[in-house]
């Protein structure tokens, strides 16, 4: 039976209106955790794409006046220089994509075998999940440093890719392990089965029906595994299993150390670079944890918390009697506030202004 | 005299018994003597479904009755395809099923659609309205392109009443209510066009105030797509009011079957009576209390199913050793009814008066228990 | 006792998958590893070059599975062959001097480091939304810090600047390793300020693992039901709800066991301190294969070896698995 009215497909101002606000409400939705990690992320990402040419000078230039070599910083070398006259600024600024590249590339490769076995073993089953399940076991109880190190140690030259793909061989089973839980349990809900009563095929559902669910967790266990594969780069190029003509953050941590920087009080060489890679760790870890609340409620405050007579009370505790009346916060008081869990799901209160 | 002289076992399964629902259309699906076997974790096994047979006609509704853990919602599973048999045959149309590999499997879907109870979980929540709509559409019907598409799309919504079909269409499933949800379903069920729909508890799960509606809708759909129709609940007094037969499952086994109404004004089976009793009717308040029936007891602790003895028993007012040692087959009561009970005479004493011209029943089965 | 077994077995598992992968990898490495020993250690003798040939499948000594064998063999032995940088020393003794340093450090300092953590974890989830919630973001960027940073500067402070700490080494030079005063005072003294690093960085980790699960384990019902019995605030939190949120938090640590290895590696290398992980690195960079294989394998099967007393602790403790497991 054909329809008699065909549906013009002009949507009316006031829902265009309504559906562009939509769009953009995500960002306002997400907890204070997760963008100060995305703000974080997304300036370093920035200077891994442009930090290179913004660069004054060659990393790699050694400037033979001795009168150069180790300065505090100045005009001419933002950041000082080194035992070789290097200037640490641009060292620092090709390093952060260096870093961030390789991180980046781990993150993929072991995310992609991540949810190739995680899904398999959570939708399959059977044996195939006894064995994929043990094989991730397995490598999730080896000792990863000890391993990474002597697989590195027999190789002769410590390349990008080689780097890479040792670092995605050990940092899979994290993620297949959650990815798999996930899987067995949305392989039981009720719309799996509704699309075999449609007649998909075992494809389709693992690719359009379930993957999209879990979208969430892949998201967070991709930054695990970049968190895990900057540690674990930064650490390793550390002693010195990198390749050490390249300049990354850990590599200049390697030359910082083994011309002994800190000794000889050149503090602009050893910690900037460190401080980065905290920064960026950082950075991870709250974007994490902010998708991290996003699927797990409970994380979030304990709905509904409020402060009376100097204790906190959660909703599950016995009704207190209120005895005097709560003080407005200070802006400072509002804004470290908005760190803790009950800002989440606490009545947000009237902001004027734009917004963000 | 023996519980069979009153009524005869009913030997070959659903043909013996006619079924009002023939009176409708044609036949449809065949449950023949469908068996199905679950092996638990420590090699027990568990018989979910034993000996069901019955038969649906186009046109028509036939009612399952079951309280939790019957294995009504096995049987479902098993017509349409989603879990393999112990023994026992599905004919379709006149002809066994045989679901060997995807092709058969995908042609029986386009025949056979399952609507699922849960309104909040049968629906996938990353996907629109429309994509649940438009794979069926595209998987049974052929059709691919948006021009194709988009009529067939918005006559399903129009078919269950969810207008304007260009605003549904857009929506999430968590942006619609339950009953919403459901029409949902119920549409992209019907999408495959199919001739039989097996509904696994359609309106349990919604608001008591809106079953109506959906149950009226339902039947509409019966009508305008001539429809057999698998009412599956737990709720006799439903069963009664929608379907043409009713079939009353306990412990993976049907245990009495007949034309609705009569078996729910009159039950034969004491597991009937109490899901009857059981029931809120206005019109029926306390009339089983005021006849002085005995009511079965409450729910006693399931105690391990044994073969070999009426399943009922442990909960059975009537119950005596026969039922105990002997599992009571499925025994006429009528050309349209039967019961699976050794104790029919005593448990509902009215059926038989007509029966054999008369004949006294002094000395049979001795005073109630 | 069948939970327990079945952990055996599956550690079994692991320790015979790290074994192959000990096997096999100087076998598919690319360039002739024993040329490069050869140029590198020309004072070799000959049946050491023949040793190192077996252990890395050159030449032809017989088929590979023949030498799966012989090499199982010998690692059962705790055969591990001779030693190339410190030829002729055995490759078993080097590994039994340095063994006892980093477990006695790593091990103590780890151990502490979980204690206090627990401890701050359990505070932390005391009451909803308490003051540590403020401190969160602070404890996540100390986490995301790496260890050696934090290392090498606090060394810088503590050490080089207000002389509180030696700058590194096990112990003083002029020492004499043994059982007497001098040494272990020196040894102890040596250790405070690795071990100080090694609890500051890996407290911050096992605060919020257990302020999570005292989260989950308050909204639990039967806390609920104990708060409602009238019980002192102090007794609910202790007595019900930490005492079951340590059971995940245990299997977090069998987790982290590795991970803890890891840092002790690196401790080891910015300390200059004398234990496996500074002989794994120091035999890496002068590719001393025998002694990088054998560290290896040690230090797995210690990290299995450490899970599965974990395990036997959760057993110990959770009532539910001794029912199940009895």
């Amino acid at each position: 039976m054909a329809a008699l009215m065909v549906d013009t497909g002009v949507t009316p101002p006031a829902e265009r209106e309504r559906e562009k606000r939509e769009r953009f409400g995500w960002w306002r939705r997400l907890p204070p955790k997760a963008k100060v990690g995305a703000l974080l992320l997304g300036f370093f990402v920035l200077i891994a794409i442009i930090g290179p040419t913004l660069a004054p000078y060659d990393p790699s230039y050694q400037n033979p006046n001795p009168s150069l070599s180790l300065n505090a910083p100045s005009a001419a070398h933002l950041l000082g220089t080194t035992q070789n006259g290097q200037d640490v600024l641009s060292q620092l600024l090709t390093g952060v994509r260096m870093t961030l590249e390789l991180a980046l590339f781990v993150g993929v490769v072991a995310t992609v075998i991540a949810v190739i076995v995680g899904i398999s073993a959570g939708f399959l089953g059977g044996m195939w999940d006894e064995v994929l399940s043990l094989l991730s076991n397995v490598f999730l109880v080896l000792p990863a440093l000890p391993l990474l190190v002597v697989l590195l140690g027999y190789l002769p030259q410590k390349g990008e890719t080689a780097t890479i793909l040792v670092l995605a061989f050990l940092g899979w089973p994290w993620g297949a392990r959650v990815i798999r839980a996930q899987t067995l349990a949305l392989r039981n809900r009720d719309f799996v089965a509704a699309s075999r009563e449609t007649g998909e095929r075992g494809w389709h559902i693992i690719m359009f029906e379930i993957m999209p669910n879990e979208i969430s967790l892949i998201a967070a266990s991709f930054v695990g595994v970049v968190l895990y594969a900057i540690g674990a780069s930064v650490a390793l190029a550390f002693i010195g299993l990198a390749d050490l003509n390249t300049w990354s953050l850990g590599t200049m941590l390697y030359w910082a150390q083994s011309d002994q920087a800190l000794t000889l009080g050149a503090w602009w060489w050893f910690v900037p670079p460190g401080l980065l890679v905290a920064l960026i760790g950082t950075g991870l870890v709250l974007l994490n944890f902010g998708i991290d609340e996003l699927g797990n409620p409970r994380l979030r405050s304990g709905s509904g918390t409020i402060k009376v007579g100097g204790r906190w009370w959660g909703q599950t505790d016995p009704t207190p009697v209120l005895g005097h009346s709560q003080r407005r916060p200070s802006r400072v008081a509002a804004f470290l506030h908005s760190f803790s869990r009950e800002a989440l799901t606490e009545r947000p209160t009237e902001v004027a202004g734009p917004l963000p | 005299m023996k519980a069979e002289e009153i009524a005869e076992p009913v030997q070959d399964g659903a043909v013996a018994i006619e079924s009002p629902a023939a009176a409708r259309g044609p036949l449809a699906m065949q449950a023949i003597s469908l068996n199905k076997d679950f092996r638990l974790h420590r090699g027990e096994v568990l018989s979910a479904v034993r000996d069901v047979s019955f038969n649906l006609y186009r046109g028509a509704v036939v009612g399952l009755v079951g309280e939790s853990g019957s294995g009504k919602s096995t049987v479902a599973k098993l017509l349409a395809g989603q879990e393999r048999l112990t023994s026992g045959e599905v004919h379709l149309n006149g002809h066994p099923v045989a679901l060997t590999d995807r092709r058969a499997f995908r042609q029986y879907k386009s025949e056979v659609q399952l609507v699922f109870q849960d309104p909040f979980s049968s629906l996938n929540p990353v996907h629109t309205v429309r994509y649940h709509l438009e794979r069926p559409v595209k998987l049974h019907q052929n059709k691919r392109s948006k021009a194709e598409l988009d009529p067939e799309l918005t006559a399903l919504m129009e078919q269950v009443r969810l207008t304007p079909a260009s605003q549904f269409l857009a929506k999430f499933p968590h942006e619609l209510s339950g009953g919403q949800r459901q029409r949902v379903s119920f549409a992209r069920a019907l999408a495959a066009q199919p001739s039989v729909l097996l509904a696994d508890e359609p309106v349990s799960m919604l608001d008591v105030s809106i079953r109506l509606e959906m149950l009226n809708l339902l039947d509409d759909l019966r009508e305008r797509f001539h429809l057999a129709l698998l009412y599956i609940t737990h709720d006799i007094a439903s069963a009664r009011y929608f379907s043409d037969e009713v079939l009353v499952m306990y412990a993976g086994q049907i245990v009495e079957r007949g034309p609705a109404e009569e078996l729910t004004q009159e039950p034969a089976h004491p597991y009937t009576q109490l899901l009857v009793a059981s029931a809120p009717d206005p019109d029926n308040i306390g009339s089983i209390l005021r006849s002085g029936g005995k009511r079965a007891a409450r729910n006693v602790e399931s105690a391990p199913r044994v073969t070999g003895a009426c399943p009922f028993n442990p909960r059975c007012p009537f119950a005596q050793d026969r039922c105990r040692s002997e599992d009571p087959p499925l025994m006429r009561i009528s050309s349209a009814r039967a019961a699976a009970c050794w104790r029919l005479d005593v448990a509902a004493p009215q059926l038989f008066h007509q029966s054999e011209g008369g004949v006294a029943h002094e000395g049979l089965g001795g005073p109630l228990v | 006792m069948r939970f327990i077994v079945r952990r055996l077995a599956f550690y079994a598992v692991a320790a015979w998958v790290a074994l192959t992968i000990n096997f096999f990898i100087p076998r598919l490495m690319p360039g002739n590893a024993v040329e490069d020993i050869m140029s590198k250690f020309p004072s070799l003798q000959p049946s050491a070059y023949k040793a190192l040939e077996a252990m890395l499948g050159v030449g032809h000594p017989g088929s590979l599975w023949h030498q799966y064998v012989n090499y199982l063999y010998d690692v059962i032995h705790f055969n591990f062959g001779t030693d190339v940088t410190e030829y002729p020393a055995k490759v078993s003794a080097l590994l039994a001097q340095t063994v006892p340093w980093t477990i006695t450090l790593v091990g103590t300092a780890t151990i502490i480091a979980f204690v206090i953590g627990t401890g701050l974890g359990i505070l932390a989830g005391w009451r909803s939304g308490g003051w540590l919630d403020r401190v969160l973001p602070g404890l996540t960027f100390l986490q995301a810090v790496p260890y050696f940073f934090l290392a090498l500067i606090l060394i810088e402070l503590l050490a080089l600047r207000a002389k509180i700490f030696p700058l590194g080494q096990g112990y003083a030079g002029g020492d004499i390793p043994g059982w007497n005063w001098q040494f272990i005072s020196s040894a102890v003294y040596h250790s405070l300020l690795p071990a100080f690093t090694l609890i500051i960085t890996n407290v911050a980790g096992w605060m919020l693992t257990m302020r999570n699960v005292m989260i989950t384990t308050t909204g639990e019902d039967y806390v609920l039901a104990a708060q409602a019995k009238g019980l002192p605030h102090k007794r609910v939190v202790l007595g019900y709800a930490a005492r079951n949120a340590i059971l995940p938090q245990l299997s977090g640590f069998a987790n982290a066991l590795g991970f803890v290895v890891s840092g002790a590696i690196v401790m080891e290398i910015v300390f200059s301190y004398p234990g496996v992980g500074l002989l794994l690195v120091n035999a890496v960079t002068s590719n001393d294969y025998p002694l990088m294989q054998a560290i290896f394998l040690v230090i797995t099967f210690a990290v299995l070896f450490a899970n599965l007393i974990v395990d036997v602790v959760y057993v110990l403790i959770d009532p539910r698995a001794r029912a199940r497991s009895a």
